[in-house]
C-alpha cells in the first residue's frame, strides 16, 4: 500500500490550505498598517522586469509573469535552476533526480525545447535538440529569475512556450570586498562547495563565483560532478553609461542518460560530459532626452558527449554535440516607465554540429554525422508601451530571418488596466514561434497564436491574488524526444496565484495551473508520455515561516501533479504525485559580522514519484541534506 | 517523519517566547529590503544585545506588555506602524526612523528622539544655490510638514532664496496649486509629504516641470527615473550606522532630550537628459550638493 493516497493528498492540501485562510484572515484585521511614509521614499515604485527587453514595472506587463529573487532561491537550499522551478506555479519538471542531472519541464504544458532560457541574454537552449536542462544550470550566481508564461516572440523570436530570463549577481555596490563561503552536504555524498567575492573599487566593479556540486548517485546511474565558475567586471563610464563584461564556464558529467537499458536491449551503461562556455560585453549608455543605448555581443561555446558501451566491450557509440554561437544585439530605447519605446536589432551567426562515431549496434560501425549546419539569423523588433491615464497599451512587432527555418513576422497587442491602485486588469494576443529540432522536418517552425487575460489584485486584505486564462492554438507543435510526433494542438486552462501576509511569521504562497490540451485534427485531450507532457493539473503549496528574532526561517513546499498518462505505455510512468520538501535556515549569531548560517533540507519527505519514466528516470527518492555558509 | 516536521516547527515557534534580558528593542513595521538596509547599518557597529519584532508578523503586539516584561533600555522604531505602537510606552527611551511621523509627536512624548528619512531643508537650499535658482516653489500641508517648512524658510533667508509656499490640505488642492505657480518659480521643490506627494499627484509635479521648464527637486532617488531632475537620496546603510551611535549615546545618558535630527549623509542623484534639457550643468550641483 504507499504510503501517500495522491489524491487524498491533493484533498488534504486543499482543505488545509482552504481552512488555514479561513481562519487566519479574520485574526489580521488589526494586523496591517499602512507604511505612508515607505511608500513615499519608494514614490509607489514597483521592480522593474525586463521581459520585455526595457524595465517595465510589473503593472505595466500584459503577460503572465513571476519574478524569482535570490532571496526566494536561498530560502530553498537550491543547487540548481530545475529545484527553484519546481516550486514556480505553471512549471513542472520532469526526471528530477540527483542535482546536476538531465532534467525536462513543460510551462502550462508548453514543452521545454520551445521555452527559451536565457542568461544574461544569451540563449541556452542547443540548436540541434532545443533544450537547456535546468538542472545543470548552478544556482549560485542567479540574482533574479524572470519567467513569461506564454509567447513572446515580438521580443525574443524563437520563444513559443515562453522565456526564462535569468540575470547573474552584479558587484556588491556598498562594499570593496564582500563575499561569501557556503558548503554542504547530504545523502549519498551529495555536496555543493561554493564561494563568491564582489566588491566596487571606486568606477570598478567585480563578482566572481566558483563551485562544485558532486554526488554518488541519488537514483542508480546518476553520480554527478559539476564545476562552475562565473564572473562579473562592470566600470562606469561617465554619463552613468556602463560597461559589463562576464564569463560563465561549466564543466559537468551528469550522470548516465540512460540509466539502466541493458535488460531492455539497449546500452551496458553510458556516461555524459558536458561543457559550456559564455562570455559577453554590454554597453548601456543613456544618451539623454530619454534615449538610451544597450549594446552587447557574445560567443557560446557548447559541447556534449554521450558514451554508450555495450556487454560486448567492442561496441561502443559516441554522440556528439558541438555548437558554436556568436553575435551582436544592440537596442535603443526612449521614454520611461509610462511611455516608451525600444527598437532592436539581433544578429547571430550559429555553426552545428551533430555527430555519431563507434563500433555499437545502435547506429552501425561508422562515422557519420547526423546533421550539422552554419547559417546567420537576424531579428528586427519594435516595442512600445503608450500610458493614457490608468490605461497602458502595449504593441509590439518582430520579424526573424531564422536561418532555418525560414522568415517569421510575430505581432503582440497588450493591454493593462489599473482599475483601482491595488487591482490590475491585463490581457495581450499575439503571434510567436519557435525553431524545430533535428529530429523534426524543419522546413517550418512551429507556430502559435495566443490569447490571454488576466488580473493581479492585492484588493482582498492580508490576501495578493493573481489569475490568468490562457488560449493558444499551436501548429506543427513537436514534441520532445528522437522520435517526435508533429500534431496541430489547441491548449487552453487557466492558472491562480495568492500569497498571504505573515500571521505569526506565517504565510502561504500556493498557485493551481488547469490545462486542457487537444489534438486539433481529432479533438480528443492529449495525454502525457515522456514525449510529451500536458498534465492537467498541476498544484504549488509553499509554507513559509520567518522568526527574525531567532535569525530562523524555513519553508515547506508541496508539487502535486496529474500527468494524465497515455494508456498502454511500454514503460512505466506516474499517472500523478505529490513530493514535499522542507527548508530549514538558521542563523543563530545575527549581530555578528562573520556569524555562520547553517542550513538543512529534507527532500521528497515521503517518497512520492513524479516521473514520466518511473523505471529510468525516477523521482530521487527521500534525501537530507545540511550545511553552512559564511558571508564577510 | 510528520512528528519530526512538527516538532521543528513547534520550538521555532515557542522559542521566541524565552527570550529575555536584552538592551534594544527593535520594532519593525514590516518587512521591506528598506528596513533591511537600515539595520545592516545598525548591526554594523552596535554592541548591545537587542531583540526584534516584525509587527505584521504578528495579528496583535501588546508593546507595552512586552516592554513591562521584558525591560528593555531602549526602543528602535522603524516605521510608521511602529512609531505608532510605541507612542503607546511612556518611560522607556525610543528612537524612531524611517517615518515621517516624528515631528508632530516629540511634544507630546519627551521620551521619543528621531532621525529624519530625509535630508535636511539646508540641503536642499544649498542645490538651489548652485543652480541659481532664487524663486523656488514648495507645496505643503502645514499640519504635516510645517516645522520642515519654518527651517527652511529661515535657511532660504541666509541664502538668498525665496520660498513661494503654496499651502494643502487634500492632495486634490496639489494639482490647483501646481498651475497657480507658473511663471512664478525658478525651480520646483517636491517635498517629503504625504499630503502634497501623493501617487495621483506625481505626474503633475513633472509635467509642470516640463511644460514651465523648470526642474523639479526631490527627496528620494525613486522620483529621479520618473521625472525629477535630480533627488537628495538618503543612504539608508549610513542611517542605520547614525542609529548605532546615537543608540550608544542615549544608552550611555548622553542623549537624552526629544529632538529629530537629519541623516548624516545625502547624496544627489541627477537626471541628466532632464538636466541637458534645461541647460542645467549636473557636475556643479553634485559638486557642491553632497
Amino acid at each position: 500500500m504507499p504510503l501517500i493516497n495522491h489524491s487524498h493528498s491533493l484533498r488534504s492540501f486543499l482543505i488545509t490550505l482552504c481552512l488555514g485562510l479561513c481562519l487566519t484572515v479574520p485574526a489580521w484585521a488589526d494586523a496591517l498598517n499602512s507604511d505612508d511614509s515607505l511608500e513615499l521614499l519608494n514614490a509607489w515604485q514597483e521592480t522593474p522586469v525586463t521581459t520585455a527587453r526595457i524595465p517595465r514595472p510589473p503593472s505595466k506587463v500584459a503577460e503572465n509573469i513571476t519574478v524569482i529573487t535570490a532571496a526566494d532561491i536561498e530560502r530553498l537550499n537550491a543547487h540548481t535552476l530545475a529545484e527553484v522551478l519546481q516550486t514556480v506555479p505553471g512549471i513542472q519538471l520532469d526526471y528530477l533526480r540527483t542535482p546536476t542531472t538531465y532534467t525536462f519541464f513543460n510551462l502550462q504544458g508548453a514543452y521545454n525545447t520551445t521555452v527559451l532560457v536565457l542568461v544574461d541574454g544569451i540563449r541556452l537552449n542547443t540548436y540541434q535538440l532545443g533544450i537547456a536542462p535546468p538542472g545543470l544550470i548552478p544556482i549560485q550566481q542567479i540574482e533574479r529569475i524572470e519567467i513569461l508564461k506564454g509567447p513572446a516572440s515580438t521580443a525574443w523570436g524563437s520563444a513559443l512556450g515562453g522565456v526564462i530570463n535569468i540575470i547573474t549577481k552584479s558587484p556588491n555596490l556598498e562594499h570593496k570586498a564582500s563575499g561569501m563561503v557556503s558548503g554542504s552536504i547530504g545523502s549519498q555524498f551529495t555536496a555543493d562547495s561554493r564561494a563568491e567575492l564582489s566588491g566596487t573599487l571606486d568606477k570598478f566593479g567585480y563578482y566572481l563565483t566558483v563551485g562544485n556540486i558532486r554526488s554518488d548517485g541519488l537514483n542508480p546511474g546518476t553520480a554527478t560532478n559539476l564545476n562552475n565558475i562565473n564572473g562579473k567586471l562592470t566600470y562606469s563610464l561617465p554619463g552613468d553609461g556602463i560597461v559589463t563584461a562576464g564569463l560563465w564556464h561549466l564543466n559537468t558529467n551528469p550522470g548516465m542518460d540512460l540509466g539502466d537499458l541493458a535488460k531492455y536491449g539497449g546500452p551496458f551503461g553510458d556516461s555524459q560530459k558536458i561543457r559550456r562556455t559564455n562570455s559577453f560585453i554590454k554597453l548601456t549608455q543613456p544618451l539623454g532626452n530619454g534615449l538610451r543605448l544597450e549594446l552587447d555581443g557574445y560567443l557560446s561555446n557548447y559541447y556534449e558527449r554521450l558514451f554508450s558501451w555495450y556487454a560486448n566491450d567492442n561496441e561502443r557509440d559516441h554522440l556528439i554535440n558541438k555548437e558554436n554561437s556568436r553575435g551582436i544585439n544592440t537596442r535603443l530605447s526612449w521614454g520611461d516607465g509610462q511611455r516608451n519605446l525600444t527598437i532592436g536589432l539581433d544578429y547571430g551567426h550559429v555553426s552545428s554540429k551533430y555527430r555519431y562515431y563507434g563500433g555499437g549496434d545502435s547506429w552501425g560501425s561508422a562515422d557519420l554525422v547526423i546533421n550539422e549546419g552554419n547559417w546567420d539569423q537576424w531579428g528586427l523588433y519594435a516595442n512600445g508601451a503608450y500610458t493614457i491615464g490608468n490605461l497602458t497599451l502595449l504593441p509590439g512587432i518582430r520579424h526573424d530571418i531564422t536561418g532555418r527555418v525560414g522568415d517569421n513576422t510575430s505581432y503582440s497587442l497588450g493591454a493593462t488596466y489599473q482599475l483601482m491602485p491595488d487591482f490590475t486588469l491585463r490581457g495581450y494576443a499575439t503571434s510567436g514561434y519557435s525553431l524545430t529540432t533535428i529530429f523534426a522536418d524543419d522546413s517550418k517552425p512551429q507556430k502559435v497564436k495566443t490569447i490571454q487575460a488576466g488580473f493581479e489584485t492585492s484588493r482582498i486584505p492580508y490576501l495578493w491574488l493573481k489569475g490568468t486564462y490562457f488560449y493558444n492554438a499551436i501548429r506543427h507543435s513537436e514534441s520532445v524526444g528522437i522520435n517526435p510526433t508533429v500534431t496541430d494542438q489547441n491548449r487552453q486552462g487557466f492558472e491562480v496565484e495568492l500569497r498571504t501576509v505573515p500571521l505569526y511569521g506565517f504565510s502561504v504562497a500556493s498557485g493551481y495551473t488547469y490545462l486542457d490540451a487537444r489534438d486539433n485534427d481529432t479533438d480528443l485531450r492529449l495525454p502525457s508520455n515522456s514525449n510529451q507532457s500536458v498534465p492537467p493539473h498541476n498544484v504549488k503549496l509553499k509554507l513559509n515561516y520567518d522568526n527574525s528574532e531567532l535569525g530562523f526561517s524555513g519553508t515547506l513546499t508541496g508539487n502535486y501533479i496529474w500527468w494524465n498518462k497515455e494508456p498502454g505505455l511500454w514503460y512505466s510512468m506516474s499517472d500523478s504525485g505529490m513530493l514535499w520538501d522542507l527548508h530549514l535556515n538558521w542563523k543563530p549569531f545575527r549581530k555578528h559580522e562573520l556569524a555562520p548560517e547553517f542550513f538543512f533540507s529534507g527532500h521528497n519527505l515521503f517518497n512520492g514519484s513524479q516521473s514520466t519514466g518511473v523505471e529510468i528516470y525516477n523521482s530521487a527518492p527521500r534525501w537530507f541534506e545540511g550545511g553552512m555558509r559564511v558571508r564577510f | 517523519m510528520r512528528r519530526f516536521i512538527l516538532l521543528i516547527i513547534a520550538l521555532a515557534t515557542l522559542l521566541p517566547s524565552l527570550a529575555q534580558a536584552y538592551d534594544v528593542l527593535v520594532l519593525q513595521s514590516r518587512r521591506d529590503p528598506a528596513y533591511d538596509e537600515v539595520l545592516k547599518g545598525f548591526r554594523f557597529e552596535q554592541k548591545s544585545s537587542l531583540r526584534m519584532l516584525v509587527l505584521s508578523d504578528y495579528a496583535e503586539v501588546d508593546v507595552v506588555r512586552v516592554v513591562r516584561e521584558d525591560h528593555p533600555r531602549l526602543i528602535l522604531a522603524l516605521g510608521d506602524a511602529a512609531l505608532k505602537e510605541f507612542l503607546k510606552v511612556r518611560n522607556t527611551p525610543v528612537l524612531a526612523m524611517m517615518t515621517l511621523g516624528v515631528p508632530s509627536n516629540s511634544s507630546a512624548h519627551p521620551n521619543l528622539i528621531g532621525i529624519s528619512m530625509f535630508a535636511a531643508p539646508e540641503s536642499y537650499l544649498t542645490v538651489f544655490h548652485n543652480m541659481k535658482a532664487r524663486r523656488v516653489g514648495v507645496i505643503y500641508n502645514p499640519a504635516k510638514s510645517g516645522w520642515y517648512l519654518d527651517q527652511a524658510r529661515r535657511a532660504a533667508r541666509q541664502v538668498g532664496i525665496d520660498l513661494i509656499l503654496r499651502e494643502v490640505s487634500t492632495g486634490h488642492e496639489t494639482m490647483t496649486q501646481l498651475s497657480g505657480l507658473a511663471g512664478k518659480v525658478d525651480a520646483l521643490w517636491m517635498v517629503p509629504d504625504i499630503t502634497a506627494v501623493t501617487r495621483e499627484s506625481i505626474e503633475a509635479y513633472f509635467q509642470f516641470g516640463q511644460a514651465n521648464s523648470v526642474p523639479v527637486i526631490s527627496f528620494s532617488g525613486s522620483y529621479v527615473n520618473l521625472g525629477a531632475a535630480a533627488a537628495l537620496d538618503v543612504d539608508l546603510i549610513a542611517l542605520g550606522r547614525q542609529a548605532d551611535r546615537m543608540v550608544s549615546q542615549i544608552l550611555s545618558g548622553e542623549l537624552s532630550s526629544s529632538k529629530v535630527v537629519f541623516p548624516d549623509k545625502a547624496v544627489i542623484k541627477t537626471n541628466r537628459s532632464v538636466m541637458q534639457r534645461l541647460d542645467i550643468d549636473p557636475g556643479r550641483i553634485v559638486k557642491h550638493g553632497n
